[in-house]
């Protein structure tokens, strides 16, 4: 490649979505100039701090939200006759929602205790403070990765 | 006449000498100070199982005796290109993607001492015995197992370079038998021409301490003592389980007491503290159980378990390769 790479084809190359020959011609390119890689390297830490953005966002429902949802579901469809008007409000249609926003509601809630203010140790540190200790028994693993390699919290808890 | 011990071994090395195998734990005590007096280049593969996933760590490493040491992982991906470098007791993390070095203190004298103490704790719980000689890589290789005196179980094997003792694989064993841990050397290489260039840690990029730790002691009863609260201890362990350690440390300035035990190859961490922070499991699949009625939730890394319940504001996490049943068991003991 004789020409400097595009800034599309160099967030391509980052991806691994550009084809072998192209894929081949960025690399010979960057291996030569200075500007380029520089640019790549900016490309690729921006990348990275949106890709640790965005584990660092990354959430799950608690355990116990599925089944929930599945009881709502299977209470709703087993409601005995003599409710009456009662079933009409639990019929799957309206039940789903209904528990589906009191399942995101006590979730919210509990997401929302976690980060009320009220301290919480993450369990890595818990992990990585076991394998720490542990190195000084015979023939331990040790510690194969530390923390520090995967997490974005610092020593001081701050991200 | 340290160069002419080197001299000697590489000597040995060179007419492909295997002396005959000593004593099982003289060949185990042995191993474990071989780093101290040999360097070598290899690969390491680290495999480690779980009952839900596994997980595989591959590192390239350079180890020039007495105490330099250069990790640089090839696998898994997020951390290809990263590296550790030890210089003693310091350990430096080198995170290429974010351009900052992690700066870790160790105890290595400490550590020495308690290594003494612990593996007279693993002669005291298992017995050594070898199976026949094997080959690894080209080299021959001795091979110890370690079983278990109150169970008769094999807990862990390990495969010793018969010329340098060097420790080149280990296997570890769960109660069931199942295997739930190996790390294997490979590509061995023995050399005394490491360049000390290459433990540099690289300039241009951002220090940042690691997390703090707490002065590590072996009397676990003055630890206990100095915690500050009303620390509670098992009254429950496995056969063989014994206090090796602990240490005090204020992570977010709370107060927290880590007591470490251990047979002298398994263990179990114990942390806990009295300021209701509760552990946050937000970035793993945690599963809830109980802890003798109080609810509880686990995580799995590989075959570590993480159990944490609390007792009002007193919050625990028990950390260990033990089976789920046997953290729960001991934690059921933790309470009053």
């Amino acid at each position: 490649m004789k020409s400097h790479p595009s800034q599309e084809q160099l967030i391509d190359y980052l991806h691994g979505e550009l084809a072998p020959g192209e894929d081949a011609g960025v690399l010979l390119h960057l291996e030569g100039c200075d500007p380029c890689r520089t640019r790549y390297e900016d490309e690729a830490r921006l990348s990275e701090s949106l890709r640790s953005f965005a584990r660092a966002s990354e959430r799950e429902f608690p355990p116990g939200v599925r089944a929930s949802i599945l009881s709502a579901i299977e209470t709703s469809q087993s409601q005995p006759g003599w409710t009456g008007r009662l079933a009409g409000w639990l019929r799957p249609v309206v039940a789903i929602p209904v528990a589906a926003a009191v399942v995101i509601a006590a979730f919210a809630g509990y997401d929302s205790a976690l980060h009320s203010g009220r301290t919480t140790i993450d369990a890595a540190y818990y992990l990585d403070d076991h394998a720490a200790l542990t190195s000084a028994v015979p023939f331990s693993e040790g510690n194969i990765v530390p923390t520090a390699l995967f997490t974005t919290e610092n020593a001081d808890g701050t991200q | 006449m340290a160069r002419n011990n080197g001299l000697l071994f590489f000597a040995a090395l060179a007419l492909g000498v295997t002396p005959s195998p000593p004593p099982p734990a003289d060949l185990l005590r042995d191993a474990m100070t071989a780093p101290q007096r040999i360097s070598y280049v290899g690969e390491v593969q680290v495999l480690r199982i779980g009952a839900q996933h596994s997980d595989a760590t591959i590192y390239r490493i350079e180890h020039r005796a007495p105490d330099l040491t250069r990790r640089w992982y090839l696998a898994p991906q997020d951390l290809y290109g990263d590296s550790i470098v030890s210089r003693g007791s310091t350990t430096y993390s080198i995170d290429v993607k974010r351009q900052h070095v992690v700066v870790s203190q160790g105890e290595d004298a400490d550590q020495q001492i308690a290594e003494r103490g612990n593996f007279d704790i693993l002669m005291a719980n298992y017995h050594a015995v070898y199976a026949p000689d094997e080959n690894l890589s080209g080299r021959t290789v001795h091979v110890v197992l370690l079983n278990n005196k109150y169970t008769g179980q094999t807990t862990m094997r390990v495969q010793i370079d018969a010329q340098t003792h060097l420790l080149l694989e280990r296997q570890q064993y769960a109660t069931n038998g199942s295997l739930i841990a190996q790390t294997r050397m490979e590509q061995i290489r023995y050399t005394n021409a490491i360049p000390a260039a290459l433990f540099q840690i690289p300039s241009g990029m951002a220090r940042v301490n690691g997390a703090a730790r707490g002065q590590e002691s072996t009397d676990v009863a003055q630890v206990i003592s100095s915690a500050g609260f009303a620390a509670r201890v098992p009254k429950y362990l496995p056969e063989g389980f014994s206090p090796i350690a602990g240490d005090v440390v204020s992570i977010k300035n709370v107060p927290t007491l880590h007591l470490i035990y251990s047979d002298g190859i398994r263990t179990v961490s114990l942390f806990q503290n009295e300021k209701d922070a509760a552990v946050d499991l937000s970035h793993y699949r945690a599963i809830a159980t109980t802890v003798a009625d109080h609810p509880a939730h686990y995580v799995e890394e590989g075959p570590t378990v993480l159990l944490a319940w609390a007792d009002g504001n007193h919050h625990f996490a028990l950390v260990g390769e033990l089976s789920l049943e046997e953290l729960e068991k001991i934690g059921a003991s933790v309470l009053p």
